[in-house]
């Protein structure tokens, strides 16, 4: 059956009447998901909609559950998010597991390799993306059903360490010196805890927000990879230098980190412990290298011929390894 | 005699850019294709001196056991696992300094940089 025949049935039997699709166009990028926006028409309606769904091979191994609850956590709050319409965890209505959700219209994501991607608004967007991130920290964990329990504070360090050294120790191809030396730094040096959990992006960066020509956010998308743990995470990797658009102490391209930290502070109201956010940005690091060793290997085995796996697996691959390298000199001295 | 891997990643990389990107511009394809022809770039990059920092790697994390009086096992892969093991076991801040900053040079010397996109 076609993807557009499955969505008429699924559109259809959501929405208790007849519903035709067309339009279906795939997106390029995000390796997590296949992303296609298509028109869905009912009763002389037409409204854009957004299919993600698992490719047989992702950069991230992620549940589409997760990504479905989040949209569901924040729509209707301040922080800008599609409606999450139907979940399909099995596959049996979408042809593969995932979901459908509304067109956010007129945004496109920054190119994370374009200098001044959000030009000449840059400022402005900075200003959005961390009092957005603020707003996503705020929000009461209670709302997001992480399918899983919150870890207590104290143990949201170890949690996100375990997770990314289970996954290079699955994925490596080689010995991975420069990872493996990060996350000895790291599981020597712990966090001070956050005062409590908070709901966690988890890919809170440049190219995952949508803008449009006036530069003003219109959607926070790419929620895969969202838990309940530290904000704190999300800070360190929205300011990681890889996604600052060849300026590094300007996230995105846009502010410097000093302003970006303190329109986090003024929408989220959390404290900022310096050490925390130092062992935090180094994690950011090892997480990064954690995605690319992990699509390294897909590749590897032959079970994705995706370019973006392809590059993740050389570029960012040897970004990360570069800056962490650097990072862990810096603190030895 | 043909060209080497990195000449040919560089002429498949401008084919892709210049041939088949603009051909199937603003569709999934296009998309694909102009990060094929960007990841090509990067591959005529390292591969122009992946032997020669293979070589750079194995030989260093060899000068590094050695110094540490630690067994030198062969093959690229091997030394740099045992040196992850003595960076690991190691209490000297002299000799971390040092394996850290034989890391920040191979991984400086692997660094490949895409040109910006517009």
């Amino acid at each position: 059956m076609s993807i557009e025949a499955r969505l008429e049935t699924a559109l259809s039997a959501r929405w208790g009447t007849p519903v035709a699709v067309s339009g279906l166009r795939r997106f390029h990028g995000g390796a997590a998901r296949e992303t296609y926006r298509f028109d869905g028409t009912a009763g002389g309606a037409t409204r854009g909609l957004v299919l993600r769904r698992d490719p047989s091979s992702s950069l991230i191994e992620t549940d589409r559950r997760t990504e479905f609850a989040a949209l569901a956590a924040f729509h209707g709050t301040a922080v800008p998010v599609p409606e999450p319409l139907i979940l399909d965890e099995t596959g049996a209505e979408l042809g593969a597991p995932g979901f459908v959700m509304t067109e956010i219209a007129d945004v496109k994501p920054g190119g994370v390799l374009t200098p001044d991607a959000y030009a000449p608004h840059a400022a402005q967007v900075g200003a959005q993306m961390f009092t957005i991130l603020g707003h996503i920290h705020a929000r009461d964990p209670a709302a997001f059903d992480a399918g899983a329990p919150a870890p207590a504070p104290a143990a949201c360090w170890r949690q996100r360490l375990d997770h990314w050294a289970a996954a290079v120790r699955a994925d490596a191809i080689g010995p991975e010196p420069i990872f493996w030396a990060g996350v000895r730094w790291l599981g020597r040096n712990p966090p001070p805890p956050p005062p409590r959990v908070a709901i966690v992006h988890g890919d809170y960066r440049s190219g995952n927000f949508l803008v449009d020509a006036a530069g003003r956010i219109g959607a926070i998308v790419d929620w895969e990879m969202a838990h309940l743990g530290d904000p704190l995470e999300d800070l360190a990797w929205a300011m990681d230098p890889l996604w600052s658009h060849g300026a590094p102490g300007r996230p995105g391209g846009t502010i410097d980190e000093a302003a970006a930290i303190a329109h986090w502070q003024r929408a989220s109201g959390w404290p900022l412990d310096p050490t925390a956010l130092r062992w935090w940005r180094v994690q950011a690091q090892v997480m990064g290298l954690a995605i690319w060793i992990s699509s390294g290997r897909e590749v590897a085995d032959g079970r994705s011929i995706d370019p973006v796996m392809i590059f993740s697996s050389l570029y960012t691959y040897r970004f990360h390894n570069r800056t962490l390298a650097a990072t862990l000199r810096g603190l030895a001295a | 005699m043909s060209l080497p891997p990195d000449r040919l990643a560089a002429a498949l990389a401008m084919a892709q850019l210049t041939m088949v990107a603009p051909a199937l511009e603003g569709s999934y394809a296009g998309g694909t294709a102009a990060t094929l022809g960007l990841t090509l770039l990067l591959v005529a990059q390292d591969a122009a001196t992946w032997a020669e920092r293979q070589a750079r790697e194995s030989d260093g994390a060899a000068a590094l056991l050695a110094e540490a009086g630690a067994a030198v096992p062969d093959g690229h892969d091997a030394r740099l696992a045992a040196l992850d093991a003595l960076l690991a076991a190691t209490g000297e801040p002299a000799r971390v300094r040092r394996i850290l900053d034989f890391y920040v040079a191979i991984s400086e010397a692997a660094a490949v940089t895409p040109p910006p996109i517009p």
